[in-house]
């Protein structure tokens, strides 16, 4: 990952939303990625933060106003893996290609190494049944890399997942994002997984979302595993975790595992 | 130890019918009223080890099977189409689907002498009656299956701007497979009780296994009647059966649902 961010892939200015029958979701949110730069969303469950990044992605409208999006290559990650039990996973790999009209030996070929990227070449002709948790969300990782994506979207990508799995799958994402210095912009309930991921990690207020906290995340990258053992770390992870109390977290909603 | 699990019980079921089959006919009725209820071992022999009754009656089965399985053909095309059409804008589903239930709750006897006047006493009309009977099942699991597609997979097709063609070759009938399939399988049970109904309305034509029940009724003839009757019960339950292997083929794999559909 770039240690010196770049230009904005993404600017969002004063974005409100509220929904059809009333219900405030966003109120006001400023927010930049810049290229080479992680930044996480955290914030009380009902904040908007899933709504937030829905409107990056173009599948919720805002109510007003700014969304900049300098790119169109999108990878967004969601919550499930969202993988067709129909299909092998190679076949889930050549889905967005083919969707995007490009050509066939092209998403073949990216297919290939994507699914290579994240170690699962071997199982390629599995449906995702015959996958862990784990594999199909390494799966879903991987089927947005095959678009080459300016812009990763995360959306809770791990929150399903156990405690173990989730770490190495969250040292994997880092070691991908450094590797090919995508922006990403996640959304998050750890913590402890947003300080580790991220440069930035910003926090919302309960509903309607508001940004009230930002904290640059000085580590530097690449960043091992032992950071987490760290006191510079459980200190930042420990402020950002204040900040969420005070915005109304439940502290058992804090997860910093 | 696990095959007497699995059939044990439905044996036990047999062997108790059968036995109160035997005692209705031999404790409960007179010599001379037996016909009524003729006792398992004359409805076998006369039934299914007399070669001409025998290929008679499966001539007539044969013949219902055909009918029941072209009106199933027709009656899963139809409701598919109609289904995925409905499923293309709500005003087209609000527009159809009230005539697809009222099909399903219009008695279908009642509709079986305008049939006879329009299309005549023969194959067409009881075809016809198949279709109708199996129609509304298909549309409405098919349309519930394509309904019924996680929001998580949508949001991916819109956000990769997948087109409609794509949406439903590539997310919505595959999802919708298990539905439709289930569909299916209820529709060839219906279909199979549309061909004997139709056999005894429509007579015209090759005679189907109905057109033989009404024919050992008339003549009295219980014991092909009963084994008339068990046949049909018979093509009932391997249609229900072939659409139950069928479905877990296709979708057994990666559904649940059919993984686990228990099979009569």
């Amino acid at each position: 990952m770039a240690s010196s961010p770049r230009s904005p892939v993404l600017e969002l200015e004063r974005v409100r939303k509220r929904f059809s029958d009333g219900t405030p979701a966003l109120d006001g949110i400023d927010l930049e990625v810049r290229q080479g730069e992680l930044v996480s969303v955290v914030g009380p469950s009902g904040c908007g933060k899933s709504t937030l990044l829905r409107i990056v992605a173009g599948l919720t409208m805002p109510s007003s106003g700014m969304v900049c999006l300098r790119t169109r290559r999108i990878g967004f990650v969601f919550q499930d893996p969202t993988l067709l039990p129909w299909c092998s996973l190679r076949s889930n790999l050549e889905l967005l290609g083919e969707l995007e009209g490009t050509p066939r030996s092209e998403h073949q070929r990216l297919a290939g190494e994507a699914i290579a990227v994240v170690g699962l070449g071997e199982l390629a002709g599995h449906p995702p049944r015959a996958l862990s948790g784990g594999m199909r969300m390494r799966a879903s990782l991987a089927r947005s890399l095959t678009l080459r994506p300016d812009l990763f979207l995360l959306d809770e990508p791990f929150g399903a997942l156990d405690e173990l799995t989730r770490h190495r799958l969250t040292d994997e994402l880092a070691q991908l994002l450094l590797e090919r210095g995508f922006a990403a912009l996640l959304v998050t309930k750890s913590v402890t997984e947003a300080v580790f991921l991220s440069s930035r990690v910003v926090v919302l207020s309960a509903q309607p979302g508001r940004v009230v906290g930002a904290f640059p995340v000085p580590f530097p990258y690449p960043r091992a595993p032992r950071l987490r053992h760290s006191g510079a770390f459980d200190r930042l992870a420990g402020e950002v975790s204040a900040c969420l109390r005070a915005v109304g977290q439940c502290p058992a909603e804090v997860e910093r595992g | 130890m696990r095959l007497l699990a699995k059939w044990g019980p439905p044996l036990g079921v047999l062997g108790g019918f059968v036995g109160c089959w035997y005692a209705v006919s031999f404790l409960l009725l007179s010599p001379e009223r037996r016909f009524l209820v003729p006792p398992p071992q004359a409805v076998v022999e006369t039934g299914f080890l007399d070669h001409a009754n025998l290929v008679e009656l499966l001539e007539g089965l044969a013949q219902s099977a055909r009918v029941a399985m072209l009106g199933l053909g027709i009656a899963a095309g139809l409701g598919t189409g109609l289904a995925v059409l409905m499923h293309q804008a709500r005003w087209i589903e609000r527009s159809l689907y009230p005539y697809a239930v009222v099909l399903q709750t219009v008695p279908i006897l009642a509709l079986v002498p305008l049939l006879g006047f329009w299309f005549g006493f023969g194959l067409r009309s009881r075809v016809l009656v198949c279709v109708l009977i199996a129609l509304f099942p298909i549309i409405a699991n098919t349309l519930f299956g394509l309904h019924s597609v996680e929001r998580g997979y949508h949001d991916l097709f819109t956000l990769h701007r997948a087109t409609r063609q794509a949406r439903l070759w590539k997310l919505e009938l595959p999802a919708a497979l298990p539905a439709i399939l289930t569909g299916l399988r209820i529709s060839a049970g219906l279909s199979v009780i549309g061909a004997i109904v139709g056999d005894f309305f429509f007579g015209q034509g090759q005679p189907g296994i109905g057109i033989l029940i009404d024919l050992y009724r008339a003549r009295l003839q219980s014991e092909q009647l009963f084994a008339a009757v068990i046949l049909s019960s018979l093509l009932g339950v391997a249609t229900f059966t072939a659409f139950g292997v069928l479905a877990r083929r296709l979708v057994g794999r990666w559904h649940a649902s059919s993984a686990s559909a228990p099979n009569p």
